[in-house]
Order: C-alpha cells, then structure tokens, then sequence
C-alpha cells in the first residue's frame, strides 16, 4: 500500500511526514519522528500513556492515524518545556515526587496541562475525573493529584 | 542505635532522573533502537494445554522481509534441577520451557514460536505462516479442580515433594510445605471461641504500565548487547547465560529506565528469543510485547484456596491457629505460597501455630513474583478471620492485635526471633491517629488490618569516584523504580558531608559494576545503600590516608567532618582543611584517582510491618464500594527521602484497593483468559481513590548504619482485608473470596438479604 | 528434641578460635526428609558452613539442601547464603525458605 504524505505541525514546529496507513499516530511520533516520550502502554485507548493534545483537544495517539492529522497541530511532552524552563507542570512534579518509574508521567502531564489550559481552578473531584483516563500503577495518584492542585494554587496566586 | 542527626537523610531533594522523566527524554525499554534493527513477534498459543506434535516454520522464512524463526529447537534442553541463575534459584527445564513451549503447550498465549523481520506488519504476517499441529489435551485452570485426582496432569515427572514417603504417581500439587510452633491441639482444647473460615482469591497481574520490551544485538564474534526493562540485568545476564549457552562475560545488559515492575520483571520471556533471532539473523532485533501478551504470557500472582482456624480465650488471647494455604504456580511449580506461609501469622506472637502449603501448577501462566509475593494472599484470609475473631468477642480490632502482636523476642513459627520490630508501634500509632479517631459518616464502616514482610538485602556492589573537581559519582547495578537513585545519592551526601547536590548517581550496566541482585524485596535501598556507604567510607579513608601523608602526620591524627579532613585536634598542628574538592585537585600528585568501592552480601534486613486503617461506603443495591478515606501506617526504620517512602506506601495501598475491589483473571470454558486488556481488567484509576494518607513510624533497623528498613513490599499486604473488614462491618456479610467486585458483592448481600431480614 | 551433641569434625580454623554449640532449627520438611523429624540440633562450630559440615556427617544430604534454597537467620536477623557468618555461642541459627521478593 502506497504512503500517505501528511503535512503538520508537532510542537510548534511544521513537519512533513510519508505514512503507512496503518500506523497509529503514536507510532509514527515515536518511530518516524523520533519523539519516544509518548508511551504505549496498551494500544487501545484504556491507559493515557500516550495522551497528545491535537488542536487543543486530549487525545489518545494510540487511537489516531498518522494519516489523520494532516493539517493539524499536534502537542507532545516534548513541547512542554520553553526552552530551559520546566513547565509549572513538570517542575512540581518532581518537587513533590509525583513520579515513581516515571512511565505514565508524560501523559499526565500532557493530560494535566489540557485541563488547566481549559479549567485553571479545578477541584480535586475534577482533577481525579480528568485524569481517570491516565493510568497509573505506581502512586496511588495521591501525589499526582495534589501536584496538579497545587499548580493550579500557584497559577491563581501569579494571576492576582 | 543511638538518634542519629542527619543532615541530608529525611529531607526531600529533586530525584536526580526528575528532568528527564518529566520531558520525555528518559529511555525507557521500548525507547531504545539501532540502525537496521528487525522486530520481533511471538506466536502464541491459541489452547490452554495441548500437545505440539509439530511446527512447520518454512512459509514464514521464506516470506519475503523474514529474517529468523526460531522455535524450541533452537533452545537447548536444560536439567530438570535447580539452579543459580544470576543468583535466583531456578529451574532452567521449567524457564526454557516457559520462554518457548517445547512438547506442551501449557497455557493460553504460552510463545510456541518467534521470528524477526524488517517490518511489524512482515513479523506479524509471517505469524499467520507458521504452520502447528496440536493435539488438544483437557485442561485445569483452578486449583482446587487441579488438586483433584482425576485432574488433567500437566507434567508427568512431578511427585509431590514433602511428603513422605514420596507419591509414586504423578500430580499437579508440585509441593508441600509446613510449618509448626507448639501444639495446636493443645492450644485449641483451651480455646473459649474457636472460628475456622474459606477463603479464595483470584490471580491478579502486577500491571505495570510498560510492557516488557527489550533490544537485542548479537555480533558476528559471539559478542551480545542487550537493553531492556527489567529489574534486575545482572539476572537477565544470568538466565540468558544459561539459556543461550553463552558465557556471562560475551553478554552486556543495559537496564533501561523502568517503567514498573512490582515483581513481575525480575525474571525473562522475550530477551532470550530476541537473542537467539539477532544471532540467526545477523542484525539487531527489538521486541515489545503488547498489553494482551503481557497479560496472557507474562506476570500474574497466584490464585488461592485457603482455610484459617482461630482458637482465642474470651479476654482476646489467641491460643492456636491453624492455616491450609494452596496456591496456583501457573504451569510450572514455583508459587509464593512458601513465604505466604511464613508472614501468615508473623504479625502474632501465639504459642501454637500451624500451617500447611500446597503449590499446586495449572494452565495458567506461570506466576511471577508480586510485591511482597504471597503476603497479601495469607493476609487477606488471616487478618479476615482476626476481624471476624475480634466482632465475636466485641474487641476492638486494633486492641485485639496488640493483645496478640509479635514485638522483639517473639518466636515465629517458621523459626526465627524476632529483633527490633516495630508493630506495636504502628497499632499504636493507628489508633492513636485522626482518621481512627474521627467519627464515622452514617452508613459507612471502618476496617483494619496489619501485614509483615521479611525484607531482603542480598549481593550489592558499589563504587563512588570522586571527579577533579570534588564532585561524587555513586555507581550501583539495580534499576531504579522508585526514587532509589535519590535515596542512594543522599546516603552518600550524607556519609560525605557533602551537599545532595555534589553527588550524581548512575546505574551501571553488567560489564560496569560487579554483582547486584534484582530490585526486589524491598532490597535496594537497604543492600545497595549498605554497599554505598561503604564504598563512600574507602573515599573517606583514602582522603585521610592522602591529608596525613601532606602534612606528615600520623593517619589517626586526622579526621573527617563536614567534607573535609582536618587535624584531630591542635595537638596535631595547625593546618588548613583539605575538602574533597582540594583533595581531588591534586589527587594525581598524591596517589592518583580518589575512588572506593564495596562488594557485600548484605545482612540483616530488617522485617517490616504496616496497618491500614480504611473507611468505605457500599451501594447496596449495585454492590459498588467506595473508599472514603484511607490511612497506611508502616514502620520504615528510617525514611531517607520521605516523599517516596510514602509513595510506596500509598502505590501499594492503590494496588491492593485494586485486588480487594476489581481485579482478576477471567477464563473462559477453554481455559481462555476473557479480559487480557485495560478495560475489563479494571485497575483503579484516580476517581476511584481518595488521598491516602501515611504515618511513618521510625523504628531503626539496628543493623543498618542509618537504620533503613525495606518499605516496599509492606504496604500491599493489608488493603484486602482491611477492606474486607469494613466491607463486612458496613452490611454485616463478610466476603471470603476477592475480588469483592460490584457483581459479587451485590449477589452476596442478594443472598444474605432474607437472612438479615430474619434477624 | 536432640539433647545430645553427637561427634563433630573437630575444631577447623585457627586455634584460637572459640567452637561453640547453637541450636540448630531446620524446616519441617527437611526435618522429615533427613533428620527422622527432627526439628531442632544441638550442633558444634564457628561459623554457619560449620553447622552445616557437622549437620551432614550426622544427616548425610543435608548440607546441599541447606546451602541452596534456604536463608538463615542466626539469632533472629535473616541472611541469605552465610556460609562464613559467625554463630555466636549458645545461638539460634534456623534454616528458613530463601526469601527473594518483588
Ligand atoms: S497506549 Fe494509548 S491509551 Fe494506552
Ligand atoms: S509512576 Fe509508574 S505508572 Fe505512574
């Protein structure tokens, strides 16, 4: 089967991709375009691990075609940082140990910042319900949990 | 131990992977690629027992893109005898047969065959070319049916071993194990209140985020590299070693970043067949198993049968108890029911104690190791009936367990004295805390329960180097789950009376660093932590050695405080302190390179013990249970950076919710596992948990220099029954067999309903 | 109970060394397998390998069933393959399953 050529923009930067059509966006960001911190961990949408925002909206890149996206601009954990600055996001995470092995994390935090990009005073019910879909096995989610809140604390403080 | 002021241990500091791991960059097993690599893909088994009369493997190599198939035949036969691999003690018959089915499938998704090819989708079609004849045999799949003595038979050589005189036929139980203290009999005849009670619990997966995944290159001169997730290279080392025939020192492993591993990577499945395919193929070969082969073919715990007999006097004294624990092994011998026999009743001094293991092998995967391995089994059946045990008296669970609690001195009953513990400090500290304290909300109900586990320390090897400009690096050989590495570089800050920050630690690869066992048991910031220190104090000998030689003075004359030597005392003379970094400075003037290095054996791990305090609300109509709130006590000896002790404690409590509440294997007629993925296994996600809230008992383990007891395993043994407890105090119907799943329970307070109408 | 201390290879090592005798506690299932039953051994030596070389001249077997698989806690703290550790006079050394651990 012949390739699909997709143009789109990963990260802020314009990027032209040649397509299986069978390959799943996850697939392609991390064997094509060399960008492995998305993760799978199921393949079937049940565990976050490769949680993308396209156009702004959370997305599993385990459920998508890499054929899909053309046109379109695609987040990774890659483009959370600015420069040499941690987002928010990340450097709490590692202040306050929400991370064990560190497998999920990426796309917790992806998954984290898609909410506070759209609810920047989450409560605790609304973080627990965002992150349902991010599985974590090492946690418990109870430093996950408080990390997010505690961002979220901090932007509301900075926004004053 | 005398209170030790620290400066470095009991903080929080960044973890020293925290940056990588929260931009992506960390590698995990999957992440790592070569030029020109192959993938690699497992046939699997479509039966759960069946003879393999035959493979036909040349449609697939001939299929263009294919580059290696290998089947049993390319794995050499192994004695049926147990062996070190890498430390473990094994049964490489049983291991070789795990990694690649020889005459027998043994059970659903058992590998049969694998090829490498340049594509995932050439590897996966070129599956669909192997051609297998299986003769389809009846199968088993629980264990009391597997007990049974007309049970399909899964290995005609095994004679149940522990019994005497040995049976002469074959059987599926593979082993007996007991234990004793005292005299039950006499203990029971004094009894006031006697309960005996059946309990079952379903294997549940360890359900580690990454699939197991590896990266395989095999060179023409016989050298291999392998990276992969696992939490112990130097045993992937020893299994491949073994396997493969090939010697220790031609096989380089890198551990990968590891992204979860609970027990179920401490041992191999697909390292030694991407191996075997690199060397047929000539080419590197990755392979990542998907989430249906890790649930199918790799991991579970054992599912289990057991039976607790309690004897108490009416003041709370219990007399005797009297436990039958049978656990499924999968298809090869080797379940935990050994050290679930052991923590059955560890937590209690009693004078007369009993218990008696089966380890019994169905079609089922072989078991892995688990968090604790077999604790949580025992404990759930154990602590159950204490609860039942102190309703029926009308005491108080906590006061019930301290009346009876094992504290230093008590006798187990498989042997040892207990040292130092601390248990009744944790009971005390649970009931003392504010979750107990505090008053119920109306319907809901509280549980408890307590667990033990052993802790292990084992072979650990170390190095510090010390760069030039006085900065440390920490060199161990155990993969890093959860913050070791920032536990290991504060015991080396710590020691050095440097700051955290001075210190980098690093896992090395096998050929870097010598012998380390695998991260399990709770071992690795204890027994590597051990290793650490000492290699930390050869670099604090050496700088002395180093000073006294500048200033022409005795070694004893000089001491080292806060990074640097100096004289002991004015006597000595005046001289200006020597730090790290001014030693480093002209370390090659001096002697050469300041580094140390250790190799030990750690002993004396100290035993750990944990409560759980939960509150829980049912929905008595759909028999959904809800954790209102949650509260994990455990004695941690010493806490070195306590976010991650509590993360230990509050994983293994989310782990154990999942066991109590969701989680099992579930098979259909043919011995098909029904809900290999995410969704129908259903592991808890974040709506389904409150906080969980941690108090850390601090009683050092004395025979550690900084009095670290292992944490890990402690907190997944108690959640089953604390929940169950609760569960049965909140309906008044107590459940016996886990998972305790809506559908269950519901049907359970279905049955139970015209009874407690009646009364 | 084995009250009695039966023959010992003599003193190994130095001379200086002190031999004492500990009580000796095996698993039931070894007990069964190589001791008649019984469980606990008064038995001579310096160090764990000792115990085990005295153990075997008295059980012939035993030794191998002791050094792989099993861990032994010398007065009440646990290790694992101890073959030198020293077993303090009038100790308790008991052979427990090795303990590996997730
Ligand atoms: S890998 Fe996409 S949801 Fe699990
Ligand atoms: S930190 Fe390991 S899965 Fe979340």
């Amino acid at each position: 089967m012949s390739k699909i050529h997709v143009s789109a923009v990963v990260n802020g930067e314009p990027i032209e991709y040649l397509c299986d059509p069978a390959h799943t966006l996850l697939d392609v960001l991390r064997d094509q375009l060399g960008l492995t911190g998305s993760k799978e961990g199921c393949g079937s949408g049940d565990c976050g691990a490769c949680s993308v925002t396209i156009d702004g909206r959370l997305t599993c890149a385990c459920l998508v075609l890499g054929a899909e996206v053309d046109g379109m601009s695609i987040g990774t954990i890659e483009g959370l940082a600015q420069g040499d600055q941690l987002h928010p996001l990340q450097k709490k995470f590692v202040e306050m140990a929400a991370l064990q092995c560190g497998v999920c994390t990426p796309g917790v935090l992806v998954a984290a910042k898609a909410l506070l990009d759209r609810n920047p005073d989450p409560s605790e019910t609304e973080v627990r319900y965002w992150l349902a879909g991010n599985l974590c096995r090492c946690t418990g989610y109870d430093k996950i949990i408080r990390a997010v809140l505690d961002v979220a604390a901090d932007m509301k403080e900075t926004a004053r | 131990m005398s209170a030790r002021q620290f400066k470095v241990v009991g903080t929080r500091p960044n973890r020293p992977d925290g940056a990588d791991k929260v931009t992506g960059r960390a590698r995990f097993g999957a992440d790592w690629n070569m030029p020109g690599q192959l993938t690699g893909r497992v046939l699997r088994s479509p039966h759960a027992h069946a003879v393999i009369e035959s493979i036909d493997v040349s449609r697939a190599a001939a299929l263009p893109g294919v580059k290696a198939v290998v089947t049993a035949a390319d794995f050499g036969e192994q004695e049926n005898r147990i062996v070190p691999a890498g430390e473990m003690q094994v049964n490489l018959r049983d291991v070789t047969r795990n990694v690649m089915a020889r005459e027998k499938a043994l059970y659903h998704g058992h590998a049969v065959a694998a090829v490498a090819a340049t594509s995932d989708a050439i590897a996966r079609d070129a599956l669909k070319l192997i051609d297998v004849r299986y003769r389809v045999l009846p199968h088993v799949i629980d264990v009391d049916d597997a007990m049974k003595p007309d049970a399909p038979i899964l290995h005609d050589h095994i004679r149940t071993e522990g019994v005497e005189p040995r049976p002469t036929v074959a059987s599926n139980v593979a082993k007996r194990i007991d234990f004793a203290k005292g005299d039950v009999g006499k203990g029971f005849a004094a009894a006031e209140v006697t309960i005996e009670r059946r309990f079952r619990t379903a294997p549940v997966h360890q359900g580690y985020i990454e699939p197991h995944a590896c990266l395989a290159s095999a060179a023409e001169d016989g050298q291999v590299q392998l990276w992969t997730t696992t939490q112990g290279h130097f045993q992937v080392r020893g299994f491949c070693s073994r396997l493969l025939g090939i010697e220790t020192s031609q096989i380089r492993v890198m551990a990968a970043e590891i992204g979860g591993g609970f027990g179920g990577k401490t041992v191999v499945y697909l390292e030694p067949l991407a191996i075997r395919l690199s060397q047929k193929a000539g080419k590197p070969v990755k392979m990542v198993m998907t989430r249906e082969e890790v649930f199918r073919a790799s991991g579970p715990t054992s599912g289990s049968v057991m039976r607790v007999k309690l004897g108490a006097t009416r003041d709370g004294r219990i007399v005797a108890a009297d436990a039958t624990f049978a656990f499924q092994a999968g298809a090869f011998p080797g379940s935990p029911v050994g050290p679930a026999s052991m923590c059955s009743f560890a937590c209690y001094d009693l004078d007369n104690i009993k218990v008696e293991g089966f380890d019994v092998v169905s079609n089922r995967p072989k078991v892995a190791a688990y968090r604790a391995p077999g604790a949580p089994i025992s404990a759930w059946a154990v602590e159950s009936t204490i609860d039942e045990l102190a309703q029926e008296l009308g005491i108080d669970p906590i006061d019930l367990r301290l009346r009876n609690a094992a504290r230093e001195g008590t006798k187990t009953h498989y042997g040892p004295v207990f040292n130092r513990i601390g248990l009744v400090e944790c009971l005390e500290a649970a009931k003392a805390s504010a979750h107990y304290r505090s008053p119920l909300k109306p319907g809901a109900a509280r549980g408890v329960a307590a667990g033990f586990w052993f802790n292990v320390g084992a072979d650990s090897s170390a190095a510090a180097h010390v760069g030039e400009d006085g900065t440390v690096t920490v060199i161990s050989g155990n993969p890093d789950i959860g913050g070791s590495r920032a536990a290991l570089a504060m015991m080396a800050a710590e020691e050095l009376g440097i700051p955290y920050d001075k210190v980098r630690p690093i896992i090395a690869d096998t050929a870097s660093i010598g012998f380390n066992f695998v991260t399990g048991g709770s071992r690795v910031t204890f027994a590597n932590g051990l290793a650490i220190i000492n290699s930390v104090r050869e670099v604090i000998g050496e700088c002395k050695r180093r000073a006294a030689k500048l200033w022409e003075v005795e070694p004893d004359a000089v001491v080292w405080e806060n990074g640097e030597v100096k004289p002991a005392s004015t006597n000595v003379g005046t001289f200006e302190p020597l730090s790290l970094a001014k030693l480093a400075a002209s370390a090659g003037k001096t002697g050469g390179p300041i580094n140390g290095h250790s190799q030990i054996n750690a002993q004396g791990a100290g035993p750990g013990f944990g409560v759980h305090v939960v509150d829980v609300e049912v929905d008595k109509e759909t028999g959904i249970v809800t954790i209102l709130r949650y509260t994990s006590v455990q004695d941690v000896g010493t806490a070195i950076h306590p976010s991650y002790v509590e993360g230990q404690m509050q994983g293994g409590a989310a782990q154990g919710i999942g066991w109590a509440l969701n989680e099992e294997y579930i098979y259909d007629r043919n011995g098909k596992l029904d809900n290999a993925g995410f969704l129908d296994y259903r592991m808890p996600v974040a709506s389904d948990l409150p906080m969980i809230e941690t108090i850390m008992v601090e009683v050092p383990n004395p025979t550690h220099p900084y009095g670290v007891r292992g944490v890990g395993e402690v907190p997944i043994v108690p959640p089953m029954a604390a929940i169950g407890s609760a569960i049965a105090r909140a309906t008044g119907v107590r459940m016996r067999d886990l998972p305790m799943s809506p559908p269950r329970l519901s049907a359970a307070l279905d049955a139970a309903s015209p009874r407690l109408a009646a009364e | 109970m084995s009250g009695t201390t039966q023959g010992v290879t003599g003193p190994v090592g130095p001379v200086t060394s002190r031999v004492s005798e500990a009580r000796v506690l095996v698993t039931p299932a070894i007990a069964r397998a190589f001791c008649g039953g019984m469980i606990e051994h008064l038995v001579e030596g310096r160090e764990i390998r000792h115990l085990v070389r005295a153990l075997d001249a008295r059980f012939p077997g035993i030794a191998a069933r002791l050094e792989e698989g099993c861990a032994v806690a010398i007065d009440g703290v646990i290790h694992q393959n101890a073959w030198f550790e020293i077993v303090p006079p009038g100790g308790e050394v008991c052979f427990i399953p090795a303990i590996e651990g997730g």
